[in-house]
């Protein structure tokens, strides 16, 4: 006897998968969105690491001649 | 007995199936609608952070001499082959420890840490030539060498000369030119690039997402879920409670 379930099984299933394509396209979009993101923003982190090395630098030198004062 | 837990079963998986189903469908608006949108906004306003703090990017590559150029070499790999040596010479040189991408110069320049006036003397000393990995020659930045250049070749361009002679003109009385203006040639390509980057990203175009979700979020593929008229969510808002039995329609069915 012919199960009359699996028709309304195998359908749900195709649109399952179908429902799961599309997502996963939207996941790759989103992905490549995130990747351009990262790319544009790591110039700003490079330029982060800057300033704090550079205040790092300053912070050891003036300590080192002597010259670090509070500040007004 | 039998027969009647076998039906509960499968009607059991097919809510199952059709809580998935709406489940996915689910997740696939609420990526298409709600993420996708903000994060392409979150990127725009990256930009915008991006093209205010350019002056800070552009004094950094001045004063240390070198390039800031990770969106090249994203983007374009291809340039970023020519733009990537980092030229540093300078005190920026103490900083490229926090940068593993890029190579470190040789020990020998480890004096270019000294602030820039005492360089200028030491330029006069016999060139530190350091070779990167790309076989870039390294050059330390003489200011008054680059003045004189400068003027030579503003000297050249009133007396109407070809820029070959120029040029030429240049190496003469500079030595250091050809590597000087390899640099200044790689500033203006990055900054051309960056220009072009920020111009495409400023007028941030809708993403392909956005452009063909509108027209294919709302379709509904399965015939299962006709009768729903188009709720997506319809498993979640009209939960069935397991036991009942459900005419589901197919579509050999009339």
């Amino acid at each position: 006897m012919e199960n009359p379930y699996e028709q309304v099984h195998q359908s749900i299933l195709s649109r399952i998968v179908n429902n799961v394509e599309r997502l996963n396209e939207s996941v790759i979009t989103l992905n490549q969105e995130l990747q351009h993101i990262n790319a544009r923003n790591k110039n700003l982190q490079i330029m982060g690491q800057m300033c704090e090395n550079y205040h790092k630098s300053v912070q050891f030198n003036m300590s080192a001649t002597n010259n670090k004062r509070e500040p007004l | 007995m039998a027969e009647q837990s076998l039906e509960r079963l499968d009607q059991e998986i097919t809510l199952h199936l059709q809580q998935i189903d709406s489940n996915l469908s689910y997740c696939f608006n609420k990526i298409t609608q709600d993420v996708i949108p903000h994060v392409t906004k979150y990127g725009t306003v990256c930009d915008q952070v991006m093209d205010s703090s350019n002056w800070l990017k552009i004094m950094f590559q001045e004063a240390g001499n070198l390039q800031i150029d990770s969106v090249a070499a994203t983007e374009s790999p291809v340039a970023a082959s020519k733009y990537q040596p980092p030229a540093e010479t300078t005190d920026q040189s103490s900083l490229q420890t926090l940068f593993p991408g890029k190579p470190r110069l040789s020990p020998d320049t480890s004096s270019m840490m000294a602030p820039p006036i005492i360089l200028q003397k030491t330029s006069q000393t016999p060139e530190v030539t350091t070779t990167t990995t790309t076989g870039k020659v390294l050059q330390l930045p003489d200011s008054s060498d680059d003045e004189n250049e400068r003027e030579a070749s503003e000297k050249n361009r009133t007396l109407g000369q070809d820029p070959e002679q120029s040029g030429q003109a240049e190496q003469e009385t500079d030595p250091d030119g050809s590597t000087m203006q390899r640099q200044r040639r790689k500033r203006k390509l990055s900054l051309l690039l960056q220009q072009q980057f920020g111009s495409s990203s400023s007028s941030v175009a809708p993403s392909p997402a956005q452009l063909k979700r509108p027209t294919t979020s709302n379709f509904d593929s399965s015939p299962v879920r006709k009768d729903a008229s188009g709720q997506i969510e319809s498993t979640k808002h009209n939960p069935v409670e397991p036991g009942t039995v459900i005419y589901f329609p197919t579509r050999d069915e009339p």
